[in-house]
């Protein structure tokens, strides 16, 4: 063979290995086909979860589920941040149809500007989102469709990106189950909004975005707050804020219950969106709005599971302190995940929670029936009264001393529940005696005309069931109301596409009304951890650096506010009858010193603010120093002794 | 491949790779990708003042950018000193043939390359032990930096195979390294697209597909897809075969 043959056949060779990886790429990239995936994740973010494997496994061959997914993939209008988050979710749905062995069929659409696609997506339900000022649309989003029942998810948010499996997977388990779960909701506040009546110019509020979220998957009932009866095709109870609970209705809760029921409860010993409606107008009537007692409480059932609570205490932390109104406050309480129960199925992988003016509960051993507490909160914490609760809203903590108790905040109870009325329905009318919430308060509506407390005497045998029928009732009870307004549990999304959830208080109530809703499947998949993993050795640093000076300043807080007290008093009041303000010299200087004296407090409250600081930052400059400079100077210096080395042994040589 | 080619594949390699070590050169490059990997790091990315241990975003980002100079700056010698030398008579005269002589000098870079990117080591440690952080990303990301690396040393390889000049061979390495960084970025495909003719358009799309960065920030997220380490592997692969062709029409 000529050497030219020779290079004539390399080179040939060389075109083909080529060719071949080109189609190679094309077939793996372009494709798909055999495009396999390793997850090296700890928590298999980017793996189906069991629970949404479980859904697949549900889809009847008979009833195929087609997924149709539209991703504007024309580079052009296409944001950076949005390309590898569209190309993950089809990889991810890509598994979904391989997992469903044939029921899931994915179409993938690339609804570019000016195409028939864009159409499609617009049929379709998907929002577009326009990104220039020619007016083009991109899209992100899917339906999923089985038979004539369809669920859109219109816009796939990345910032959100662990809840997409979620999203899609029970948008899946909805559309292949044709009954929808019935969840009563019981509140005398309008979480659940207020239908506008067509001759009323103004809109009624809005239901609360749990309500909304619960709206999308199961039908919604209003239970009524004074109902003798809680209809038996319920699954789920969920009662917001019992201020006017008689105890008819604490009986039909109870019946309700032992029958098969579970119970989510939200009680609070000082519930701001109560107060804050009871001060509002009703925007219906323009009358003022219905009183609202701020404190809740369900005596007679808590004593018969097993819980003790005082309706007028509030937990105060300074640990978990976060902030209220602009201002630090330890009864806003932001809840960390090593206060949370990683344990409980409702609560295991959320990672914080928010709650305002919460209450302390206590458990006592009841025979048949399991207590896990699900939310706790510091050693650094007591508990104060609603008076001075409100006070903080305004004023910072002086004097704290730490109970050095942690406060139970949240529980769930299961197992085999006793009736919390032995001798059977409570005679009628029967509001009860001092424990209820709403009947210390004259104006609560259910105290208007209270008769006398009487024993609970009550007809033997009336047919009411004395303990559950099953042991798989489940009770959750919460001590704050406040954590399910949207305020508290929703933030602004930064790239202004809607709200989204923030803490674990929505997710614990979702996760549990699945969970009691008998899908349990759902759960496993929404319970993965956000990728955020944070550094937790600064946070103790800090926590370490403020408990170091905070005996420091909350002295200087306190002779601060005497000053000020003494300030305001010392200061010349106006003679109203004579409109003359006379001051002596001798007050003008005590005065005057007393003001240097706050100048001076506040200097130091600064000093320490900033000694506090650069501790920190000078940990952080060590850590970056070292990491920055100590290994290339170890490489520098090496190299330096071996050059050195060797011309050495090349001088001698 | 017969027992002789790897040993022959072996014996430049360590000839190639101890005479890193020898060169100043090494310890500086080495010592300038420490300082621009963990300076960009804690200074420009401020991981520090970020509640997140991930490495992702604010460690392996930088990688691309500090390779497109780096890898030229370690592979501009492959293949140009040793035309410029003379040296690449001498080698071919050896019974060793090119594509042994290609492997073994590649290779002795890629493991010079990989104790380079094994110095940064520190920085998990350094997260380790102020949080938390999910080890999958680390060594997900870790693969993808060097098979990012890998890629553009080829790339000089094939470039260093047509040249003489270290100089020339860093310069044209250098920018092809950008084009293929850079080119997946919407920004200047648009200016590209809007100043081209329509018709060429698929043209620029097509591509466009040949970018790095996609298949390399997938990787950091903590997932391999085969696709994307095909992609790496590819390149490499088809860059050393035009290194193989270069040398073939150099000697003729």
């Amino acid at each position: 063979m000529s050497a030219s043959n020779k290079t004539a056949t390399a080179g040939i060779t060389a075109l083909l290995v080529v060719a071949i990886i080109i189609a190679l790429n094309f077939l793996v990239g372009g494709v798909g086909f055999g495009n396999l995936r390793l997850d090296l994740t700890e928590d298999g973010l980017y793996t189906l979860s069991k629970g949404t494997k479980n859904i697949i496994g549900h889809i009847s061959a008979d009833e195929p589920v087609t997924i149709k997914f539209y991703a504007t993939n024309d580079d052009r209008v296409m944001p950076n941040l949005l390309k590898p988050h569209a190309r993950s979710i089809e990889d991810l749905l890509l598994e979904y149809e391989k997992q469903s062995g044939g029921n899931i069929t994915l179409e993938v659409i690339h609804p570019n500007p000016d195409t028939d696609e864009e159409e499609k997506a617009k049929d379709d339900e998907i929002r577009g989102m326009q990104v220039n000022q020619q007016g083009d649309q991109i899209y992100l989003g899917l339906s999923v469709q089985c038979l004539d029942r369809k669920e859109v998810l219109p816009f796939l948010n990345p910032e959100d990106a662990t809840a997409f499996e979620y999203d899609v997977s029970r948008a899946i388990a909805k559309v292949i189950k044709p009954k929808k779960t019935i969840i009563g909701l019981m509140s005398p506040m309008p979480v659940g909004g207020v239908p506008s009546m067509p001759f009323q110019q103004q809109r009624g509020p809005e239901a609360w975005a749990i309500i909304q979220q619960l709206k999308a998957d199961y039908e919604v009932r209003d239970v009524s707050m004074t109902t003798d009866k809680v209809d038996s095709d319920i699954t789920v109870l969920l009662i917001i804020h019992p201020a006017t609970f008689t105890q008819k209705t604490q009986y039909a809760i109870d019946q309700y219950l032992l029958g098969g029921g579970h119970i989510i409860a939200f009680v609070d010993p000082h519930c701001l969106l109560a107060q804050a409606l009871s001060s509002q107008p009703n925007p219906m009537t323009g009358q003022p709005g219905n009183m609202i007692n701020t404190s809740s409480d369900m005596p007679e059932l808590f004593k018969a599971w097993g819980l003790t609570y005082q309706k007028d205490m509030v937990v105060a932390d300074m640990n978990y302190r976060g902030v209220f109104n602009g201002r630090p406050n330890p009864t806003a309480l932001q809840i960390p995940a090593k206060s949370i129960n990683q344990d409980e199925r409702v609560t295991s992988g959320l990672q914080s929670f928010t709650l305002i003016n919460a209450g302390s509960l206590g458990i006592e051993a009841k025979e048949g029936l399991n207590v896990a507490t699900l939310v706790s909160s510091s050693e650094v914490s007591d508990l104060i009264d609603t008076e001075a609760a409100e006070k903080l809203r305004r004023e910072p903590m002086v004097n704290f001393t730490p109970s050095g108790k942690k406060k139970i905040l949240g529980v769930h109870i299961t197992g085999k529940f006793k009736s919390a009325f032995p001798n059977g329905k409570p005679a009628d009318p029967m509001p009860k005696a001092e424990s209820g919430g709403a009947q210390q308060d004259a104006s609560a509506p259910a105290a208007a005309g209270a008769a006398p407390a009487a024993p609970a005497a009550a007809k033997k045998d009336d047919g009411s069931l004395k303990e559950s029928k099953t042991s798989e009732s489940n009770v959750i009870v919460f001590t704050d109301a406040d954590m399910l307004y949207d305020a508290f549990c929703l933030r602004q999304g930064d790239l202004g596409v809607g709200a989204i959830t923030s803490g674990g208080n929505l997710p614990m109530v979702l996760n549990a009304v699945e969970l009691f809703a008998g899908g349990g499947d759902l759960i496993q998949v929404r319970n993965r951890k956000a990728p955020v993993r944070p550094f937790t050795l600064f946070k103790e640093m800090r926590e370490s650096v403020e408990e170091k000076y905070r005996p420091q300043l909350v002295k200087l807080e306190k002779e601060r506010q005497d000053l000020a007290e003494k300030l305001s008093k010392a200061r010349p009041q106006l003679d109203l009858k004579k409109g003359t303000l006379i001051v002596d010299q001798g007050t003008m200087n005590n005065i005057k010193e007393m003001e240097t004296n706050s100048k001076k407090i506040d200097k130091q409250v600064r000093e320490i603010r900033k000694e506090m600081n650069k501790e920190d930052e000078f940990t952080k400059t060590l850590i970056k120093i070292g990491n920055v400079f100590m290994v290339p100077l170890i490489v520098g210096v090496v190299g330096l002794i071996l050059a050195m080395q060797r011309r050495v042994r090349t001088a001698a040589a | 491949m017969s027992n002789r080619d790897i040993q022959n594949t072996l014996a430049v390699f360590k000839r190639e790779f101890l005479g890193y070590f020898n060169s100043p050169v090494f310890y500086v490059i080495v010592v300038i990708f420490l300082l621009a990997a963990n300076g960009f790091t804690f200074f420009f990315s401020r991981i520090l003042d970020y509640d997140d241990v991930s490495l992702a975003t604010r460690f392996f980002v930088w990688h691309p950018w500090i390779y497109t100079v780096l890898a030229p700056a370690v592979g501009m010698r492959l293949w140009s000193e040793e035309h410029r030398l003379g040296t690449i008579e001498l080698l071919m005269t050896m019974p060793v043939s090119p594509w042994q002589a290609i492997l073994g000098k590649f290779f002795a870079a890629a493991g010079v390359w990989l104790i380079g990117l094994g110095l940064t080591l520190p920085i998990v440690i350094t997260m380790s032990v102020l949080g938390d952080p999910d080890n999958g990303p680390v060594i997900s990301g870790y693969v993808a930096s060097y098979l990012y690396a890998m890629a553009c040393l080829a790339l000089t390889s094939a470039v260093s195979a047509f040249t003489r000049s270290q100089v020339v061979c860093f310069i044209i390495s250098v920018s092809l390294c950008l084009f293929i960084a850079l080119i997946g970025d919407p920004s200047l495909t648009h200016t590209v697209v809007n100043a081209m003719p329509s018709g060429l358009e698929s043209i620029v799309r097509f591509i466009c597909y040949f970018s790095f960065m996609d298949h390399f920030f997938e990787m950091t997220k903590g997932i391999f897809v085969l696709r994307d380490v095909l992609y790496f592997v590819s390149v490499i692969v088809v860059a050393l075969l035009v290194t193989d062709f270069g040398l073939r029409s150099k000697r003729a």
